[in-house]
Order: C-alpha cells, then structure tokens, then sequence
C-alpha cells in the first residue's frame, strides 16, 4: 500500500470562490456608498465600474462554488477522481476569466451586457470553464445511479447554463443587434434563464445536503422530489417574461410567462404545509452549521419566493419593475439563498472531516448575518416602494429630489451592508482558513476515494 | 412460448432502465423540444428593427456601461433615471450636454462626435420603440396590463 499527495483542485476553487465572495462585497459596499455620498470617487471608480465589479465577483462565487461542490459530490458518490487534465484546466481558464474580466472593469474597457459587462472575448474563457465543467460531469456518469433527483438537476442546470450563456451573446449577431425589442427580449431571457440554471444545481446541493444530513436518500428519490424538479425546469425555460412584462411583446409571451411564474406558488404552499407539519430535526445535527445555513436559507425562499410571486403578477410588476424592489429580491436571493446554501455545503464538506465545529466565532457571524440581511432586505424594499409611488405619480417630482426624499433609507442601506460584509467575513475567513487544509488529500493507493 | 422483451434505453453503466427513466426522459425531451421553439421563435420575431448606425449606438452604450446606472424599458442600474424616452423629453442637445459635462452623480463622458451622435440616434429609437411609462398602461380584470 502507498500514500501519494494529490492537489485537490476543488479544493482550490473552493478557496477562489469564498475570495470572491469577499471581494463582492467589498466592491458591494462601496458601490452602496455611492447611493449616500453622490459622486463618491465617480471619476476614479465610481458606480460605472463597482457595480459591475460586485455583479461579477458574486456572480463566479456562485458559479464557481456550485462546480467545485458538485465535483466533490459526484467523486464521493462515484468514488472516482476527475482527471488533473479536466480539473486543472478549468481551475487555470477560471483564473484567467477573473484577471482578465477585473483588469477591464478597472480600466473601464467594457462593451458587454449587464452582469457581463466584460469585453464578449473574455467569455471564451468562461465558456471553456464550463465545457471543462461538463466533461468532468459525463466522465463520472457511467458510474452514477440516476434515482435521486440531484444528479438530474446537476446536469440539466449545467447543460442549460451554456445554453443560456450562449444566448446571452446573440446580441453579437447582427440581425439581433439592429433590433429595439427582440434583442433586449433575448438578453433577459437569456439572464432570467441563467439564474434559474445555477438555481438548479444549488437547490440539487441543497438536495444532496439534506440527504446526507438526515441519513436518508428517499427525498431525493420520491415522486413529489421529481415532481418539484420539473415544475423548477419549466419555470426556467418558460417563465422569464416576467422580467419584460412592460416591454412591447407580444400578448401572449406576457400570459405565458404569467401563467408559469403563478405554478411556483405550489412550491411555496408545500413548504408552508412542510413547516407547519412540525418535523424537528436531530439533536446531533442542530448546532451543524451547515445545517443552520440550510435552515436560514428555508427561511430566505419563503421571504423571496412570496416577493417574486407578487413581483410576477402583471398589475403589481408594473409598480415594482424599474424600482429597488427588484433588487431586494435579486439579493434576497442571490445572498439569503443561493449563498447561505452554498455556504452550508460548504461547512458540511468540513464537518464530515471533523475540521469545523460549532464556535462563538462563527454563532456570532451567523447571526449577524441573518439580522443584518433583514435591515438590509427592508431597506431596498422601502426604498423600491417610495420609487414605485414615485414613477406612478401623474404629476412626478424630478428625479434628483425622490432620491434625496429617500437618503436616509440609503444610509440604513449601506450600514447594514457595512454590518453584513463583517459578520459575513467572520465566518468566510475561518472557512478559507480551514479548506487550504483541504488542498492536500492524501490518497491511499489501491483503494477507492470515499 | 414467452418472449422476452429488450429495454430500450440502458443506464451508462449498461443496466437496463426502468420505466420511470422513461417517464423521466419523456417529460424532459417534451419540455425542451418546446423551449427550443419557443427561443427559436423570440430570436427570429425581429421586434423593433432598427439599422446600422441605431446598432453603433448601442455599442456606444455598452462601451462607456450606462447600463450601471440607467435603465430602459426599467432594466438596468438604479442609481439614475430611466432614459427610454429621454430623447423625448430632453432633445439631442439635451443629451449631449449631459453625457458631456454630467452631473454631482454622473461623472463626465469623453465621447467623440461620432459617438455621440450615435448615441442620441440609439436613444432616439428607443424612444420610437414603445412606451416604457408605467402611468399608461391599463390593468385588466385578471391581472394582466395592457401598453398603449
């Protein structure tokens, strides 16, 4: 028997993605910052390019988190390794993507399209990134049972984010790009999409995490885990026009997109029935942090999810669209979901190798969290109401004076985003800490990984 | 005499599937068959068409990322206005000074003459395209909105 030292290069990006979830909020509070002290560094950084710095950065963080624990997921099921060649090559791309896309973000070369404001040939290195991402997936499935409803979700939510990311350069064809509606149609197709791509592997994680935490697999393999899948599948590819309700499309591209968006109130009936149904967890489990940001993230879909099912009636979008209101929910859930789940899988993958534990540290993080979220999460729903009555006045006060009428919100705003980085990074810098002990895996030769 | 029927589909490892994988893979060609010629349809509708110098401009608004700030249509940035039918409102000369000269937020613009043309004309189009004002569409009975 040997021992040999492998580099886990899952491992890397985890560490690469919690970095970048700093930096967005870093670049996050200073674009915030803009809001309460106008022209804040405008000539030299300003909004024009912390916006597009903090969109990015949390962008990847998800991105590339959701990779990396899908990988370390499929290898554990499989006991199989990705190759180095697949594995290294999409590490090195990813690397490369990041420099190139912050080095034009910092010289204000731009030329892309919202949340992909980078130059479009940098997007050759992200496409690469995920063809790498796919090849790593279909090495692994010869070996993969395909009952549980994750792996079903892995791979469409792979597959489906280079679909939509694809479509989200058509504006480079001419025929789109001489367009006034079909073009900005596609473009928020294509983001709406997206989103619900990356959605599917994170809730597929979420799955896959509650599974191993609870010690029973039948949820992921049940009639109403497929059912709940499917019903998250159409909503991906059909209930985007929510996002282009005012938009001159066609009747019925609003009905449809109306139609789908009201199925997902089935979704937030079951978890309600699910609450009330009372099931308390195991003693052994509930101080997990894992399990703790699984449980806040609970919280989060119920908040976000009865939001955007308001935000997806045509009558109540026309008051919320163009308004701050649409921003509480992409943070909402971008930060209250997406990022408490990925942050839960996150301490599981710890949690399993004894190397993070329950600490006043991390009590305190997470709770500071949570609270600062909610101010934070009010804060822009107050502001995208006063907005909202604003933009519907018949005689409307300019523009200038609405956003001073609303300084003080900005303010509480921004604090509570300043209180969010900080309890945020008291708990990302002892997981950074903890996975570069992850880096090295010792590899007992002539056994399978488990 | 019985005869034993072989399984159409195999799982990659070679077993053969059950039929809820055929249920499975059933609803899920249905499903993207249908988004296929759904986006199939959006991307060759050709809404609003436009010519060259509308889509100059628009690489104009990309190069210089007013999307960060402004919006169209309400999609975009917050921290200023939406400027859909600024065209409308304030005129060429109007836009021109502002992007030029900007504001306490807006920092100032180098653009060139051609730019900035091109940019009024994009903004010009915008505003041709549609009603991007909230205050002018009707609600109907079932929750649906109507634009002008």
């Amino acid at each position: 028997m040997r021992l040999k030292k492998n580099i886990s290069v899952d491992a890397l990006q985890v560490i690469l993605a919690l970095v970048l979830l700093a930096l967005g909020l870093f670049f996050g509070l200073m674009a915030a910052h803009s809001y309460t002290k106008p022209g804040f560094w405008k000539e030299a950084l300003g909004f024009v390019k912390l916006r597009p710095l903090h969109v990015t950065s949390v962008v990847l963080w998800i991105i590339l988190a959701a990779q990396s624990f899908v990988n370390i997921a499929l290898q554990n099921i499989t006991g199989k390794k990705i190759p180095g060649l697949l594995g290294g090559n999409r590490l090195l791309l990813a690397i490369a993507a990041i420099i190139a896309i912050f080095y034009s973000y910092f010289s204000a070369k731009f030329g892309g399209r919202e949340y992909m404001e980078f130059p479009p040939v940098f997007a050759w290195f992200l496409t690469l990134v995920w063809l790498f991402q796919l090849a790593s997936m279909l090495y692994l499935v010869k070996h993969l049972s395909t009952k549980p409803v994750y792996i079903w979700m892995w791979f469409t939510g792979s597959i489906f984010l280079l679909i939509t990311f694809a479509e989200n350069y058509a504006w480079l064809l001419p025929f789109v790009r001489k367009t006034t509606i079909t073009d900005m149609t596609l473009q928020w197709k294509s983001a709406g999409s997206m989103v619900g791509a990356w959605n599917q592997m994170i809730y597929g994680l979420a799955t896959y995490l509650m599974t191993k935490l609870n010690n029973e697999s039948k949820p992921a393999e049940s009639k109403a885990a497929y059912a709940m899948y499917f019903l998250g599948l159409a909503n991906l590819m059909f209930n985007w026009g929510h996002h282009v309700y005012t938009l001159p499309v066609a009747h019925w591209v609003r009905y449809l997109s109306y139609a789908v968006s009201m199925t997902e109130w089935i979704i937030f009936l079951r978890i309600v029935k699910n609450w009330n149904k009372g099931v308390k967890p195991r003693q052994d489990i509930r101080r997990l942090l894992s399990y703790r940001f699984i449980m806040a993230a609970d919280v989060w879909v119920l908040c976000n999810l009865f939001l955007a099912l308001c935000m997806s009636i045509p009558a109540i979008n026309l008051f919320t669209h163009g308004t701050h209101i649409t921003v509480a929910h992409s943070m909402g859930t971008t930060i209250g979901i997406n990022t408490m789940i990925l942050l839960g899988v996150c301490c599981h993958y710890l949690e399993e190798k004894n190397l993070l534990a329950p600490s006043k540290l991390l009590n305190v993080g997470w709770w500071g969290i949570q609270i600062s979220l909610a101010i934070f999460w009010i804060s822009l729903l107050t502001s995208g109401v006063v907005r909202g009555m604003w933009q519907m006045q018949h005689a409307q006060a300019p523009f200038a004076n609405m956003m001073l009428s609303l300084h003080t919100v900005y303010r509480v705003f921004a604090y509570s985003g300043s209180l969010l980085m900080v309890s945020f990074l008291l708990v990302l810098i002892p997981l950074m800490i903890k996975w570069s002990k992850n880096v090295i895996q010792i590899e007992i030769l002539g056994k399978k990984n488990v | 005499m019985e005869v034993e029927l072989k399984p159409l589909l195999r799982y990659p490892s070679g077993k053969p599937a059950k039929r809820s994988a055929y249920y499975k893979l059933g609803i899920l060609s249905v499903l993207f068959a249908a988004y296929l010629l759904y986006s199939t349809h959006i991307m060759f509708e050709n809404r609003g068409y436009a010519d060259e110098q509308f889509s100059a401009g628009k690489m104009v608004w990309q190069k210089y990322n007013c999307q960060s700030c402004h919006q169209l249509y309400g999609l975009g940035g917050y921290l200023g206005p939406d400027v859909t039918h600024v065209y409308k409102k304030g005129g060429p000369v109007y836009i021109k000074a502002v992007v030029q000269t900007g504001n306490i937020t807006m920092p100032a613009f180098k653009l060139n003459n051609q730019e900035l043309d091109d940019l009024v004309y994009f903004l010009k189009k915008m505003n041709e395209s549609g009603n991007a004002d909230p205050r002018k569409f009707s609600i109907k009975a079932d929750g649906c909105i109507s634009p002008p």
